[in-house]
């Protein structure tokens, strides 16, 4: 009787979190090799000979995955500094306050504000303008909708640093890495050493799942390239969210294959972790 | 006989925790279980209070078997080593915990309630929240809530091995004082020698998954596996 | 030395608030044409807008308000409830991984998968819609964030209660609710937020007919009225930024 009221709970989880993803991955699948959809017509490979026999999707995802490695590289750099700054120099103050604020804006804010702020018409071209660093907007450097992505990487730079320090500051205290800190210099350590043989060792070993987790946020994340990115190539999930959306019906087999193919990455990454026992905080 | 245990046994995994443990309990009685962390302790507690299932064996209350009892229906309650207060209530309302889920009268709850506290010299911590207690008041509210819903059977699983030493000597005392007033009968679990042989009537060893039972607290002084002897020959040579 | 310091902290309170500032001189301005640092034609317009049956956005607010409140307590009343036994359970490991699967998902992509179950089952374009698929991200978020909460701590109160002579329901209300009411706030608020912020997902379900916030900013920079977008992304940032000042632990919670 304790088992049956154990499976229950179990079940409807699984039918909540389970269910619609395993019945989407199914249709998408499905609907990419022509066996349902409005266009099917019996089974065919051609959406998937497309997808692998051109470059578009495999741009896609590594031009995605290069901007997620761009992000994960100066955020974390950036926070690890911050957080050594805060916890050495100012400790937890009003001024850590400042890191809340943009996980308070919403990505979509934000790659508004980024446009309008970083854009060839937006405020610090009016700024250089006015300054006479400039005498047309087109002589501002292009930082959105740009080759270089640059507005994309700003925005989500900006916003990672914030999560990652406060993450690192979490992580900080809950190892006592202060008191780690103390101990080393007790044994002769110099700041460089403490930096390298425990604050980045220790802070980096138990912040990677959550770096890893973070990543597969940026990979997938639609507002900022929507707005802020480039027309070719796209990052993956605007490149599949306007395969849907369009109104040519033959590009929804293959988005939805495109959309199959990430869903199996991502869920492969996310297996990895699980394997390897990196999924909240797990110890053997 | 209150409770008769008998050949418990136990596995986790591969490793035999609890090797055909049998004992009995009478009532008001207090048999102390003297044994070193790890020796399966805990696990047997835990098997008679319906908090886990063993492998094989029976555990029989007033001539019944309760085997397959839930914990909610055995009427015998497990007092942890941490006080485990609920943080949400006051030393009160925690005490209160089992009348008012009984769903007795406010006054009856009022009348025991306040004369538990008195009995445990918890008078000045009526209103306070476990936070601001004390280790030893905290025990003692603890121990105060076990004991007012008066339970069959109560199980100590080391209840004072967070205390100083002083605090701890007066929570002996308490304790020994309460089960006199409230005819308690108890499992008392310690790795602490002298403080089986202070709160015991009855004794028993547990070592590596094995329960050994003593007559009287002669034979447990004389066995040599217990200790008592080393710790005499100790205090002699200083 | 305390006049530097103190200018620091002014500049990087300024740096921090710009975005803000920003976005707040946009809305009450009408005109802001090249080169301009500073807008033109301040006024309260933007207030009346709030009402201004062209604008729609004292409903829009309110279809935001009304998904939010409802998809956050749903999935945190049964995230609460449900990660209780895959806490406990032998599989948890199993159950948790899984847990992670739709929550990690691009939810715009997740949405483009799922939108023919919503359309076959006629909850396209509908608030139910796009609140049951917010629901099917944010639900796992809960089970996930209350994982940890469920510790040895927890499990042994639920014991003590039970020897105690309490039934299951009672040993629920009366001590684990109360002592997780912190962990439960801290999901509420979470959730809130996710849900509150949500845009691709509630794009592709909604059809773009169910107009959130986040679509009416999106809907506001396609038709070029910077200034309601900006004013629409201060709505958007109010109750964070508010219950950040309260209490930050809210609006972040690690463990």
């Amino acid at each position: 009787m304790k088992n049956k009221f154990k499976i229950l709970p179990i079940l409807i989880f699984l039918t909540i979190t389970i269910l619609p993803l395993v019945a989407g991955l199914i249709y998408a699948l499905l609907n990419s090799i022509g066996l349902a959809g409005i266009l099917a017509d019996g089974f065919t490979l051609e959406n998937w000979r497309i997808i692998f026999g051109t470059n578009d999707f495999f741009q896609s995802i590594a031009y995605s995955v290069t901007i997620t490695l761009i992000v994960l590289f100066f955020a974390v750099i950036f926070a690890l500094i911050f957080c050594e700054f805060l916890q050495t120099k100012v400790g937890i103050s009003k001024f850590s306050l400042l890191f809340y604020i943009p996980l308070a804006t919403p990505l979509i804010v934000a790659g508004f504000l980024t446009y309008q702020i970083l854009g060839q018409s937006g405020l610090f071209s009016r700024i250089a303008y006015n300054l006479h660093l400039i005498k047309d907007t087109s002589q501002f450097p292009d930082m959105v909708n740009d080759a270089f992505s640059i507005g994309i990487v700003f925005t989500h730079v900006l916003i990672s640093t914030s999560f990652f320090t406060i993450h690192f500051t979490n992580v900080f205290r809950n190892e006592n890495i202060s008191q780690l800190k103390v101990l080393s210099k007790t044994l002769g350590a110099g700041n460089g050493y403490y930096r390298r043989k425990i604050y980045l060792p220790i802070m980096l070993s138990k912040a990677t799942p959550t770096i890893i987790l973070y990543g597969i946020f940026i990979l997938g994340s639609y507002e900022l390239p929507m707005l802020l990115g480039r027309q070719e190539p796209q990052m993956i999930s605007v490149a599949i969210a306007q395969k849907f959306q369009k109104y040519n019906i033959f590009d929804v087999p293959i988005a939805y294959c495109m959309a199959f193919i990430y869903t199996i990455l991502v869920s492969t990454v996310l297996f990895i972790l699980y394997k390897r026992k990196m999924l909240n905080n797990e110890v053997d | 006989m209150l409770l008769e245990v008998k050949n418990i046994r136990k596995k986790f995994g591969e490793e035999q925790v609890l090797k055909d443990v049998s004992f009995s309990l009478t009532y008001k009685e207090t048999r102390s279980i003297l044994g070193k962390s790890g020796c399966g302790k805990s696990t047997l507690l835990k098997i008679i209070a319906g908090l886990k299932l063993q492998d094989s064996g029976e555990i029989i209350l007033n001539d019944q078997n309760i085997n397959l009892v839930v914990p909610q229906h055995r009427d015998i309650i497990y007092i942890y080593q941490e006080p485990l207060l609920f943080p949400h209530l006051n030393v009160f309302e925690n005490i209160a915990f089992g009348m008012r889920l009984r769903n007795k009268e406010t006054s009856f709850i009022q009348e025991k309630v306040h004369k538990l506290i008195d009995e445990l010299e918890l008078q000045p911590q009526t209103k306070k929240m476990p936070a601001q207690l004390s280790g030893g008041q905290r025990q003692r509210t603890a121990f105060g809530r076990a004991i007012i819903v008066n339970p069959k059977i109560l199980l100590l699983d080391e209840p004072f091995g967070n205390l100083d030493t002083e605090t701890r000597a007066s929570m002996q005392q308490l304790f020994k004082r309460i089960c006199g007033t409230y005819h308690i009968s108890s499992l008392f679990v310690t790795h602490d020698l002298k403080e089986a042989l202070i709160v015991g009537d009855n004794f028993s060893l547990m070592s590596d998954g094995k329960l050994t039972n003593f007559a009287n607290k002669q034979d447990f002084v004389n066995d040599e596996l217990t200790g008592v002897k080393n710790e005499l020959l100790f205090w002699k040579n200083i | 030395m305390k006049l530097i310091r103190l200018a620091t902290k002014i500049l990087l309170w300024i740096i921090g608030l710009l975005p803000v500032l920003f976005l707040l001189m946009l809305s009450l301005s009408e005109v802001w044409r090249f080169p301009d640092v500073v807008a033109k034609n301040f006024n309260i317009n933007v207030f009346i807008a709030i009402v201004d049956n062209n604008t729609n956005l004292l409903a829009t607010i309110g279809i935001s308000l009304f998904i939010s409140t409802v998809v956050s307590v749903f999935s945190v009343a049964l995230g609460f409830y449900f990660s209780k036994t895959i806490a406990y359970h032998e599989k948890k490991r199993l159950w948790s991984f899984l847990a992670y699967l739709p929550f990690v998902l691009s939810p715009v992509i997740y949405a483009a998968c799922l939108n023919y179950f919503f359309v076959v089952a006629g909850l396209g374009g509908t608030v139910f819609g796009v609140m049951l698929a917010q629901f099917i991200i944010i639900f796992p978020f809960n089970i996930i964030l209350f994982l940890s909460h469920w510790n040895i701590r927890m499990q042994s109160y639920a014991e003590l209660v039970s020897t105690m002579g309490g039934s299951t329901r009672q040993t629920f209300w009366k001590v684990l609710v109360p002592v997780s009411i912190p962990v439960l706030f801290v999901a509420l608020f979470q959730s809130f937020l996710i849900s509150w912020f949500e845009f691709g997902l509630t794009y592709f379900i909604g059809t773009a007919q169910i107009q959130t916030l986040t679509i009416k900013v999106y809907q506001s920079i396609g038709e070029a009225n910077i200034h309601l977008a900006a004013y629409s992304s201060l709505l958007l940032m109010i109750p964070p930024l508010i219950l950040l000042f309260l209490n930050r632990r809210i609006v972040f919670y690690t463990h």
